[in-house]
């Protein structure tokens, strides 16, 4: 217990961990407690102003094109890229980990073939095969999260394999080999394990990526019908011309907001791979 | 370089688009609902003249069959009939890569010929605080969706400032040669330099951690025992053997722009790769989309065997590895 107190307080002791769980934290609770928070309901029709209202009083960041409060929707939007990030991030880091540690652990022709479909996978170019798969299987936010995992498992392997291949020579694995322990009993008990501090610190980039990628994929026009998203809000101002009428809040604050999201999240994984790695800070220098 | 590396890495690379080709047809052939529906028009259409249609793409045959005329065809270069362009899909998407290329590749250069000073630079003033805010603005670079970065670029310098066309590829009521070349370089600079300033800060601190590998080798040392200058080191030892996997980050830098070139052509309306892709999936044109996503991969897997093979010019260690 004292052990994980003590990588708490590294990790909140460093700028990188306050930065980004103070952003972190206030998205969250922007995101949790949307509706008592947000001033408008953007799911409700009937609460519609003017179009293209600028900032003021009553509508903070302005209103869209279609008299939707945009301060609102931003607020509403924190959902939908923080569940994908979450939902992407712990996918991917339970599937890039899990075949990165068999393959390491089986060897041979096993992790010959692993590696090369990591390979394969990591060069493909991921944007358009991603607009391929939406364009058949329709877009929603499942689907979202099953493709940006398909496409991001390989790297995550890739490292995890290679901190086991380097545990796999360890005393303690041989002691347990000797003692007569099965293949995946050393698996679960000494090599999982060995791997969990790269699988946070990979999971958080990979959250943060994700972000990204739906605010780019939703701004294409592939994003879930029926959520507001930071991504989808672009979308529309892009596609009703709000850069013709003017309308620059329309365009800078869903943006800045992505940029948050993402931002915080990639420090989160800057921080962590500090805290765990804590030799990463005399090499910078 | 021997041959027998060489050979050995070409068929590797056959394998994986023969792979790529293989996923793509599996994708496309699970995929519920006839295939040849879209050209039986009416519904009430009697099931003879359906079947004719069906046969005439072949597509009465049995799946295995389909797939091997699919890979035969693949190879002599033909994917298929685009249905909003009425025409071979190859030729068309053939006709945008070299917008796609003017797009990505220029910045790509320029952004890695400047990294190539300010990354060594940063180098040699490593942990001050020009360094140290290098880092963290090329680290927060990476949280900025570039397809919003470009938003703003148009807005500022093209709407607002008004210095440059806010989309498109050239005006086209210039005909002579000289000023269309000129109309297609200001349209395309804004989308450049979003790329530029995207990448320029991330090629650096590949540069300077390169380069931070390098001067911990012995001949680093050996240098600085003989008398030589910084200035000497810097351009002989550190740079020059930086290059080879420099060479290599840069090729498969510039496949995956054209890869993300979709968000870019979209926002300028550049008629490249990546906005067919767009259209055709708009469009629903299969096809078409299948294709240039394929192509796409193709080029990818390409441009990745040939950064290999550039690698193994630069350094002969890596043939052996």
């Amino acid at each position: 217990m004292s052990g994980v107190r003590r990588k708490w307080k590294a990790f909140i002791g460093g700028f990188e961990g306050k930065v980004s769980l103070g952003i972190l934290s206030f998205l969250a609770v922007l995101a949790v407690f949307a509706p008592w928070i947000a001033p408008y309901d953007p799911y409700d029709i009937t609460q519609r102003d003017f179009p293209l209202d600028p900032p003021s009083l009553s509508h903070w960041l302005g209103t869209d094109g279609f008299g939707v409060d945009i301060l609102s929707q931003v607020i509403y939007g924190a959902r939908v890229s923080l569940t994908i990030g979450l939902f992407t991030g712990v996918g991917i880091a339970v599937l890039g980990g899990l075949i990165g540690v068999f393959a390491g652990t089986w060897g041979g022709a096993t992790d010959m073939l692993t590696m090369r479909v990591v390979d394969f996978v990591m060069v493909l170019p991921g944007l358009p095969i991603m607009i391929l798969i939406m364009t058949n299987l329709g877009s929603s936010f499942w689907v979202m999260v099953m493709i940006f995992v398909l496409f991001g498992w390989a790297g995550i392997a890739r490292i995890t394999r290679a901190v086991v291949l380097s545990e796999r020579n360890r005393g303690f694995v041989d002691a347990a080999r000797c003692a007569g322990a099965k293949k995946s009993y050393i698996l679960f008990k000494h090599l999982l394990p060995a791997t969990y501090s790269i699988l946070f610190v990979s999971a958080a980039f990979a959250a943060g990526g994700a972000i990204l990628a739906e605010a780019g994929l939703a701004f294409l026009g592939f994003g879930d019908p029926t959520l507001v998203s930071w991504g989808k809000m672009l979308n529309y101002a892009r596609t009703y011309n709000a850069m013709i009428l003017g309308a620059w809040w329309w365009i800078i604050f869903p943006g800045i907001a992505v940029f948050l999201a993402s931002f915080s999240i990639l420090l989160m994984g800057v921080g962590l791979e500090k805290m765990f790695n804590p030799r990463l800070k005399e090499r910078e220098r | 370089m021997s041959l027998s590396y060489l050979v050995r890495r070409l068929l590797l690379m056959l394998l994986t688009i023969f792979v790529a080709l293989t996923f793509s047809f599996i994708l496309i052939r699970s995929l519920p609902g006839d295939p040849a529906e879209r050209y039986y028009g009416d519904p009430r259409l009697p099931q003879e003249i359906k079947d004719e249609i069906k046969a005439s793409f072949g597509l009465d045959k049995p799946v295995m069959m389909q797939y091997f005329i699919f890979l035969g065809n693949a190879f002599r270069g033909d994917l298929g009939v685009s249905f909003t362009y009425c025409q071979k899909v190859v030729p068309v998407i053939v006709s945008r890569l070299p917008w796609t290329l003017i797009l990505t590749v220029i910045p790509t250069i320029l952004s890695m010929l400047v990294a190539l000073n300010t990354g060594v630079s940063d180098l040699f003033n490593r942990g001050k605080f020009l360094d140290r805010f290098m880092r963290f603005f090329a680290f927060s670079l990476n949280a900025i969706p570039t397809f919003w970065l470009a938003l703003l670029m148009v807005m500022g310098l093209g709407f607002y400032a008004g210095w440059f066309p806010l989309q498109g590829m050239y005006d086209p009521l210039l005909q002579s040669g000289w000023q269309r070349l000129w109309s297609v370089i200001q349209h395309a600079f804004l989308p450049w330099l979003t790329l530029f300033i995207i990448s320029t800060p991330a090629f650096s601190i590949q540069v300077r951690n390169l380069a931070l590998n390098i001067l911990g080798e012995d001949f680093i040392v050996t240098a600085r025992a003989k008398g030589l200058v910084q200035s000497e080191i810097r351009r002989r030892h550190v740079l020059r053997n930086s290059l080879g996997p420099l060479f290599s980050f840069l090729t498969l830098r510039i496949a995956g722009l054209v890869g993300g070139a979709v968000l870019i052509e979209t926002i300028f309306s550049w008629k490249g790769m990546g906005l067919l892709v767009l259209e055709a999936s708009r469009n629903s044109d299969y096809p078409l989309l299948q294709a240039t996503v394929l192509m796409t991969i193709v080029l990818v897997i390409i441009a990745n065997f040939s950064a290999d093979l550039l690698q193994a010019a630069f350094d002969p260690r890596v043939r052996y590895g």
